[in-house]
């Protein structure tokens, strides 16, 4: 059975870069050469995404079983859809509907 | 660099403000620069000037009495708006014991007085407005060895600290008062073939009656900023964001505050002599 | 001084003679070279000669910047078309793109190296509505806010007030066609579509077909220009004649097609400079059969040819003839005749003559620097643009 859902990834070109004592992450994009700081916790909603598309719940759940204070913040799946428009607005990430089975 | 001008004051200038510098031969030349009056009405009512770039004008004439700083911003202009060989930083750079410092600073920062003072204390001057970071991932900056543009009652401050400096003359800026150029030091000259290593990245901000504080402050935001105070982050590309990710990578990243020019000297001293130099507590405030 | 007139259209003629420059002769070609914005095409073409070894340091430093500035034209140009292409996508219609951008992405020599200062495009005009308000919904805006501007290109001219990118700065002018409708001659716009050729590096998207696209090339350089970059317009007609015509010598195509679209002086023009400026080998048949499609005789040909000769050297004080300063502003005020009906033209270059200067009282002095954080900040707004 195959399901159509809208899944969030990382705009094509962007590279995560991060400081092992520093929360936030540097996303620069290699093709148009946007550079952005991304504060937790957002820039752990990339971190997923970088592995795969998500829908917003499927990385709702993946939240929830990781760490980390900022994350406590994200109460709901709207709540997070919000969050991931923001980065959408500012380029980073984008919806697509892709075919997974 | 080549320069015509019909101004007395610009060649005087000119010829002071780069008066340690060596002639280049004349056979080829980077940039053939005019600083002009123009004729007909302007030259004799509110007199202009205009600088020139193989005749063709980038800017709007300026009031006469700019010309000198016209020549210093124009020489700023040709470099920034050409030269694809470095990623170039709008920040001073000094340099002790082999350490340089990057400080990038939104104009009004202090910036400019801060590196005259430490020029005359025994740092060596890079540059007071551009620092042009290498390519080839050495985390290299490479010195210009330019005068230093100072304004108002930083002019005065300098030459009574330290009465050896050497400036060129006061011009009279008709809206935020004057500008004096100070000359690069002579052994900072003699040494403009050199390159240095970066070791900091400071964020100098003077502030009146502030204590002298200096803060870490994060690498992410550190690139950030620099690339955003960079005139060929874009044109660059990659190759440029690796130099600015290795540059921060080797760097210790501060906010710095100050308003006593004495302890803001005797801090930067500590920090290239391995003495640990007092950090304050918490975040600094990002000027974002 | 062995070259009389201008070295860098020698070398661009016959790129072997950088091998015998002496430094003081270098200088003065980077000069040019800068001035008519094509550092980075002669970069391109001493490459392609195997001449960049012969090239010393120094110039060689801003030939190589100017390759790297071309470089990241090119790679932004892909980038643009692509979103454009996908704002545009409701339209349903053909995207043709024009010019500079076309060559690159089309892989045409003519596009190598070379700079953009902004993007064409034509739609058909009856979606020209439409894609205006497409564009606008993905971050374009009109630049031209003036009133007696707006109405300027949306009556008279072949395309809309051009329009700016608000996040990356691009510039880009939608056209419904090639010439304006007012001009002297106007192409069917519903021909040049006919036509159309898909581009390869950007699916979706079209150029021109050849002969329309060296005709546009030519239209564009002697009928719609104000000349300020004429040497590396020309040389792009050279490219293209070069690339593909010479080898089909197919060359009758193209003066048909200058017949159905009204086009034959441009042509004649373009094939005439090509050949006494580059050595392009068009026909001595060709030329004749080019010049029997003119409607006038020898001697206005030849005042003409006088003006545009001026006009297509850099404007640099190295490269200026005799009275190339009167043939620079005729050639400016022919542009505009060519464009409009005399009725339109006087009051349109009154009002411009005028208004700047009317402005001037009641705006407050000019924006230019006081200060050198003034300065600063207004690098700032050039870098980013």
């Amino acid at each position: 059975m195959k399901d159509v859902a809208a899944r969030w990834k990382l705009v094509d070109g962007f590279l995560l870069d991060g400081w092992s004592d520093e929360a936030e992450v540097v996303a620069y994009n290699r093709l148009s050469g946007d550079l952005h700081v991304v504060p937790p916790p957002q820039c752990l909603f990339l971190k997923h995404l970088q592995q795969a598309p998500l829908t917003t719940e499927e990385l709702f759940k993946k939240l929830d079983v990781s760490d980390g204070e900022a994350v406590h913040s994200i109460v709901s799946v709207r709540g997070l859809d919000s969050r991931l428009e923001q980065l959408a607005g500012l380029g980073i990430v984008v919806q697509s509907r892709c075919v997974c089975d | 660099m080549q320069v015509s001008s019909n101004i007395g004051v610009v060649l005087d200038g000119a010829r002071l403000l780069y008066s340690d510098r060596e002639i280049a031969p004349p056979d080829f030349v980077d940039f053939h620069i005019a600083l002009t009056r123009p004729f007909g009405l302007r030259r004799w009512w509110r007199p202009q000037v205009n600088f020139r770039l193989d005749g063709h004008a980038p800017f709007k004439p300026l009031p006469l009495a700019q010309a000198l700083p016209m020549f210093e911003w124009g020489l700023n202009w040709c470099i920034t708006s050409h030269c694809l060989d470095y990623l170039i930083i709008h920040a001073a750079v000094v340099e002790k014991n082999g350490q340089a410092l990057v400080m990038p600073a939104p104009p009004g920062s202090g910036k400019s007085t801060l590196c005259a003072a430490l020029v005359c204390n025994g740092w060596r001057l890079l540059s007071d407005e551009l620092a042009l970071l290498k390519l080839d991932g050495s985390g290299g900056v490479v010195p210009l060895a330019r005068p230093v543009c100072l304004k108002n009652e930083s002019v005065s401050l300098i030459s009574s600290r330290f009465p050896d400096a050497r400036f060129g003359p006061l011009c009279n800026d008709t809206i935020k008062g004057d500008v004096a150029h100070m000359l690069a030091p002579a052994d900072s000259v003699y040494r403009v073939g050199e390159a240095a290593t970066v070791q900091a990245v400071i964020f100098p901000r003077y502030i009146k009656g502030a204590e002298t504080q200096l803060w870490l402050r994060s690498r992410a935001y550190t690139l950030l900023e620099l690339a955003k105070q960079s005139f060929n982050f874009h044109v660059l590309g990659e190759q440029a964001y690796q130099v600015l990710r290795g540059v921060v990578d080797q760097s210790q990243c501060y906010d710095f505050h100050y308003s006593d020019l004495e302890q803001a000297l005797q801090l930067f001293d500590d920090l290239v002599e391995e003495r640990e130099p007092a950090l304050g507590e918490g975040d600094s405030h990002y000027a974002l | 001084m062995p070259y009389k007139s201008c070295l860098l259209l020698e070398v661009l003629k016959s790129p072997s003679l950088c091998g015998q420059l002496r430094l003081p002769e270098w200088d003065l070609l980077i000069r040019q070279a800068r001035i008519a914005t094509m550092m980075g095409r002669l970069h391109v073409l001493l490459e392609q000669h195997n001449l960049l070894e012969k090239v010393p340091g120094e110039p060689l430093k801003h030939l190589r910047w100017g390759k790297i500035m071309a470089d990241r034209h090119k790679a932004s140009v892909v980038r643009e078309l692509i979103s454009l292409r996908d704002s545009l996508a409701e339209l349903d219609e053909p995207v043709v793109v024009l010019k500079g951008a076309a060559y690159s992405v089309a892989g045409l020599q003519a596009g190598v190296g070379r700079l953009f200062s902004d993007i064409d495009i034509l739609v058909p005009k009856t979606v020209l509505d439409g894609a205006e308000e497409l564009l606008q919904m993905d971050g374009w805006y009109t630049t031209h806010l003036d009133a007696y501007d707006q109405r300027y290109y949306r009556q008279w001219m072949h395309e809309l007030p051009p329009m700016r990118h608000g996040k990356r700065g691009t510039e880009l002018d939608v056209h419904h066609n090639i010439l304006p409708e007012t001009a002297v001659v106007t192409p069917n716009a519903r021909r040049l579509f006919e036509g159309r050729v898909p581009l390869p590096e950007v699916e979706g998207l079209w150029r021109l077909g050849n002969e329309d696209l060296v005709l546009h090339s030519a239209s564009h350089l002697f009928f719609d220009g104000e000349f300020t970059s004429a040497l590396r317009d020309l040389d792009d007609i050279n490219s293209l004649l070069s690339e593909l015509y010479l080898p089909t010598g197919h060359w009758f195509d193209l003066i048909s097609r200058a017949g159905q679209l009204g086009l034959q002086y441009p042509l004649y023009l373009a094939l005439h400079y090509c050949r006494e400026f580059f050595g392009l080998a068009v026909p001595d048949g060709v030329m004749s059969r080019a010049r029997s499609e003119l409607p006038f005789g020898d001697t206005r040909l030849r005042l003409g040819l006088w003006i545009m000769r001026r006009g297509l050297m850099p404007d640099h004080e190295s490269c200026a003839l005799r009275g190339s300063g009167v043939a620079r502003w005729m050639l400016y005020v022919r542009s505009h005749y060519l464009k409009m009906p005399l009725r339109l033209l006087v009051p349109h270059l009154l009002h411009k003559a005028l208004a700047p200067k009317f402005e001037h009282i009641f705006k407050p002095e000019d924006s230019s620097p006081r200060t050198v954080d003034e300065f600063l900040t207004q690098l700032g707004r050039q870098k980013r643009t």
